[in-house]
Parts: C-alpha cells; sequence; structure tokens
C-alpha cells in the first residue's frame, strides 16, 4: 500500500458521516432534552439526621431521654413505697425533704410535715395489717415522725414569732391537734413494748409543746386587746422573760402570776399612764408619729415588796409608786432613728423600731398616776 | 443565557458529531447503535452545559464521553450473549463486520485501512486511529484513554509500525 493509498483511506474514512436527516434527529432529540434542576425535597424526618451526624448529640439526648423516663417511672413508683422496700430512702430522704424545702411559708410547710407524719402513720397501719410491721420498721417510722415533728415545731414557732394574728394561731393550734391526733394512732398502732416506748416519747413531745404555745398564744391575744384595745395588727411581740436584761418578773414576789387582780388594775393604770407621758414625748421630740405598746409586765409595788426591788424605788416615792416593764414599737424617720434606737430596739420596716424595752416607774400625786421616770434599767 | 447555551452547543455538535459518529460506527459496526451512542455523548454534553460546567476541550470531552459509552456497549453486549450462550440458546453475538454495514459509504481503500487497523492490538488501535484519522494530539488521546502523553506517543509509534506491516507500507 503506498503513502497516497493511505491517504485515500484516511480521507474515505473520514468521509463517513451522518446523513442530515440523522443529524437533525440527533440535534433534535438531544435540545428537547430540557435539563431541569431540581431542588432536593427535604425530609420531614432530617431531624433524624441531625442524631446520625453528631453522635454526642445523639447520645447525650439518648442518655437524658433514658434519665427522665427511669427517674420519672423511680419517682412515681417510690411515691407508693413501704419501710423495708428499695425505694422507700429515696422516697422520704429524697423526694420529701426536697418537697419541704419547697415550702417556703411556714403554714404551708406545718402542713405539709403534719401530712407527711399521717402518711407515716398510714404507712405503718399498712404494714401492720400485712404482718410485716416489726421493730426496725417501726422505729424507722418513728424516727422519721420525730424529723417531721422537729420540723413541724420550727414552722410553727415561725408562725407565731411572724404576725400573731388569731387566724394563724388558729392554723397553728388546728395543725397542733392534728399532730397530737396522729401521735394518739401511732401508738394505737404499736403492739409491742418497745414500740410502745417510742409511741410515748412522741406524744410527751406534744403534750409538753401544744399545751405551751396555746397558752402563750391566749395571753398573748388578751394582753393586746387588755392593753391596746382597739389595735391588734402590726404589733411585734416579745416574750419579756426572753428579752428582758435581768430576771425581775420571775424572781419578784409581786409578779402577774400571784397577785392577778391587782396586776391587771395596775398594769391598766400603767397603760394609761404611759400613753399620756408618751403623747408628750413625741410632741417634744417631734420625729415620732406612732406607737405600739405590746406588752406591759407588772414588776414591783413600794409597799409592798421587799429586797432587793425595794432599792429600784426612790425615797421620794409615795407607797402608791410602782415599776413596770413596757414593751413597745415606735414609728419614727430618719431624724428620729438614732434617738429611739439608743438603748434598745431593732430596726424594721417604715420606720418602725421594734422591740423597745422601759423600766417605768409610775407614781401618784394629788392628780392621778404619772410617770416618775423610764429608763433602760431600774 | 439560554440561547446562547444552545448556540454554542450547535456550534460544537456541527463540528464534531460527524467525527464521533465515526468514532462510534467504526468501533461498533452497527450504525443504530453508532447514532444511539453519538446521541447520548451529545445529551451528555448538553447536560454539563446547562448545569454551567466548564469544559476545557470539547472534542476530549465528547471523545472520552463516547470511549466509555462504547466500552459499557460492549460490556453489555457481552453479558447478555454469555447468558443466551448459557442458556443454551442460539448465540446472537454479532460479529464485527464492517460489510454489512458501511459497504455503502466507504470505498476500497479506505475499507482496507479500517479492516487493518482493527486487526491491530487493542493498545494501538485507539491511538493510531485517533492519531491518524481524527487528527487528535496525543495529549487529547491521552485524555480520552486516561493514560500519559508519553504512553500515548509510544503506542502510536508501535502502532504505526505494525500497521506498515500488515498494509505493506511501501515509501
Amino acid at each position: 500500500m503506498k503513502k497516497e493509498d493511505i491517504k485515500i483511506g484516511i480521507k474515505e474514512i473520514q468521509n463517513i458521516k451522518m446523513n442530515s436527516k440523522e443529524k437533525e434527529h440527533i440535534l433534535e432529540n438531544v435540545l428537547s432534552f430540557s435539563y431541569e434542576k431540581k431542588e432536593p425535597v427535604k425530609s420531614p424526618y432530617s431531624f433524624i439526621s441531625i442524631f446520625q451526624k453528631n453522635h454526642f448529640i445523639y447520645y447525650g439526648s439518648m442518655a437524658c431521654l433514658v434519665l427522665i423516663l427511669g427517674s420519672s417511672g423511680v419517682i412515681f413508683s417510690s411515691q407508693k413505697s413501704l419501710p423495708g422496700n428499695t425505694l422507700y430512702p429515696l422516697k422520704v430522704s429524697v423526694l420529701e425533704p426536697i418537697n419541704s424545702a419547697f415550702r417556703l411559708s411556714p403554714e404551708t410547710k406545718a402542713q405539709y410535715e403534719s401530712s407527711l407524719v399521717k402518711e407515716r402513720i398510714l404507712e405503718a397501719e399498712t404494714l401492720s395489717y400485712q404482718g410485716k410491721l416489726d421493730v426496725a420498721k417501726e422505729q424507722q417510722i418513728n424516727d422519721l415522725i420525730k424529723t417531721h415533728k422537729v420540723a413541724f415545731s420550727r414552722a410553727i414557732n415561725e408562725i407565731k414569732l411572724q404576725e400573731p394574728t388569731e387566724e394563724i394561731y388558729a392554723v397553728a393550734t388546728n395543725l397542733e391537734d392534728q399532730m397530737a391526733e396522729y401521735s394518739q394512732e401511732m401508738m394505737a398502732i404499736s403492739t409491742s413494748d418497745t414500740e410502745n416506748q417510742y409511741s410515748n416519747e412522741i406524744a410527751k413531745l406534744d403534750v409538753e409543746k401544744i399545751p405551751v404555745t396555746n397558752e402563750n398564744t391566749e395571753n398573748n391575744i388578751e394582753e393586746k386587746k387588755g392593753n391596746i384595745g382597739n389595735d391588734n395588727s402590726k404589733v411585734a411581740t416579745i416574750n419579756p422573760t426572753v428579752s428582758m436584761p435581768t430576771a425581775t418578773s420571775t424572781s419578784s414576789p409581786v409578779n402577774s402570776n400571784n397577785n392577778n387582780g391587782n396586776t391587771q388594775k395596775y398594769i391598766n393604770i400603767a397603760s394609761s399612764t404611759f400613753d399620756t407621758y408618751f403623747q408628750k414625748l413625741s410632741l417634744e421630740n417631734g420625729n415620732t408619729f406612732d406607737y405600739k405598746i405590746s406588752n406591759i409586765d407588772f414588776v414591783a409595788l413600794k409597799n409592798t415588796t421587799d429586797e432587793p426591788e425595794k432599792y429600784w424605788f426612790k425615797e421620794d416615792n409615795t407607797d402608791e409608786s410602782f415599776i413596770v416593764i413596757v414593751n413597745y414599737s415606735v414609728q419614727t424617720n430618719t431624724e428620729g432613728k438614732n434617738y429611739w434606737l439608743a438603748g434598745n430596739g431593732t430596726e424594721g420596716e417604715n420606720g418602725w423600731i421594734l422591740n423597745k424595752v422601759l423600766f417605768v416607774n409610775i407614781d401618784k400625786n394629788s392628780e392621778g398616776y404619772y410617770v416618775k421616770s423610764a429608763g433602760t434599767g431600774p | 443565557m439560554e440561547t446562547n447555551i444552545a448556540d454554542n452547543f450547535k456550534n460544537i455538535y456541527e463540528d464534531e458529531s460527524d467525527t464521533i459518529f465515526r468514532f462510534c460506527l467504526i468501533r461498533v459496526s452497527n450504525r443504530e447503535q453508532a447514532l444511539d451512542i453519538t446521541q447520548e455523548t451529545f445529551l451528555r454534553l448538553w447536560k454539563n452545559m446547562q448545569e454551567g460546567k466548564t469544559i476545557l476541550n470539547n472534542k476530549a470531552f465528547l471523545f472520552t464521553i463516547a470511549h466509555r459509552l462504547i466500552i459499557d456497549w460492549y460490556r453489555k453486549k457481552k453479558s447478555f450473549s454469555l447468558d443466551k450462550m448459557l442458556d443454551g440458546e442460539e448465540s446472537s453475538y454479532d460479529v464485527v463486520d464492517e460489510k454489512n454495514t458501511n459497504t455503502v459509504e466507504i470505498g476500497a481503500e479506505g475499507r482496507f485501512l479500517l479492516e487493518k487497523i482493527n486487526e491491530l492490538e487493542l493498545t494501538y488501535r485507539d491511538p493510531v486511529y485517533l492519531r491518524f484519522v481524527e487528527d487528535l494530539s496525543p495529549k487529547e488521546i491521552g485524555n480520552i484513554l486516561s493514560i500519559s502523553e508519553n504512553a500515548v506517543s509510544v503506542r502510536i509509534n508501535r502502532g504505526v509500525i505494525e500497521l506498515r506491516k500488515k498494509i505493506g507500507y511501501i515509501k
């Protein structure tokens, strides 16, 4: 084959072509194919892919889920657990203290604690019904009841310290009665001697506490009524035996406990005399707006008293002269604050100086009783 | 923009369609099949252009696609035939026969040359064909066949020597 032939051959090969019809047909086919860029459709389950992409999120959320589902089940089932059950410690030493901590006001706290006592009793009843109540379990329940009662009394004391209105005292007394009832029930459930011992202790706890607090309540309310007459709200209560600097009323032969008729008389006299004295003092001071007597304690009368109170009276005192301790609060402004805070008293809200104590010597002249001297000590 | 792409495509089609068709026809020896592969090749180019992809060398791109489509076609054909053979049926394997399909369009010299090229070893056949018939550079051939430029040159040289022997080349 010659070189020229090869060239011809190549030319011939190159002449292999589509005919015009075929050519047009293919072009038409290709151009009619319109390529549309399709947007990917978002899957409705795309959130699953987040978990698939990020293993931390996946395992983290799974752990949370398991924890929530698991713990809610545990908490729920622990609610019904009884002493001796595995979940019982969770209930009494985790869930209930948390619940109690979230009860912020002392009333609700006291209510909750008393309801817990009731629940303990129910538990004890259930166990005794099932025949599963043994010494160890009863002791556990009793210990818990003791704890509840301590928390309860703390809450009750707090209530009494706050605002001693009659309603609050009623609530507190109701709760205390309820508690006493529960204690009785508990005693009834207990059968063995050892168990009775525990229950008795609890019952004692109530007997000691409840009547004392009730008495205080009544006394305080009565005194307030007697002394102030019209206003028994917004008054700070001070227990005189606690806040007194010296043991006066208890050691004195003449005191409110054994000289009831006369004491009341002197207290009434002291109340009105002190009123006049205070009004005069307010006018002189200029920075005093209001005052409230919370308590008046009779200390001694000159002609009936012996040592050492005798020396509290001056020689020029008449025999009618007597000494009282006045607990009161004063409302003042910033200028008068320092004056009133001197000696004793604590700063309260709205310019009130609370818990002030004054020894007042009241004497009698031709015009009647008057405040002869007043001070922080006799 | 759309018309620009279409015009551009039409120009390329005008320039390269015959070359690609020829390349396909020589390899598959079936006019219909060659047309089919040609259409598919240009369709791929069209898609790429519409997607806004930049193609550096249209000729090389088209040859590469055609080359791969032909390989695919051969694979399909082979598996199909083998299945048939395994089933014990009559073989439908098409024996490559240019005479059947190309007699009308190709002259004696051309057919002879083509026969001899087809007789070359597979490694030499495509480089020689693409170099001398389609007049592609070794670089372009390398791109199409996915081999280096040097390898292409070596294959062309050896292929040409072999082809000369076959055709009884006389200077």
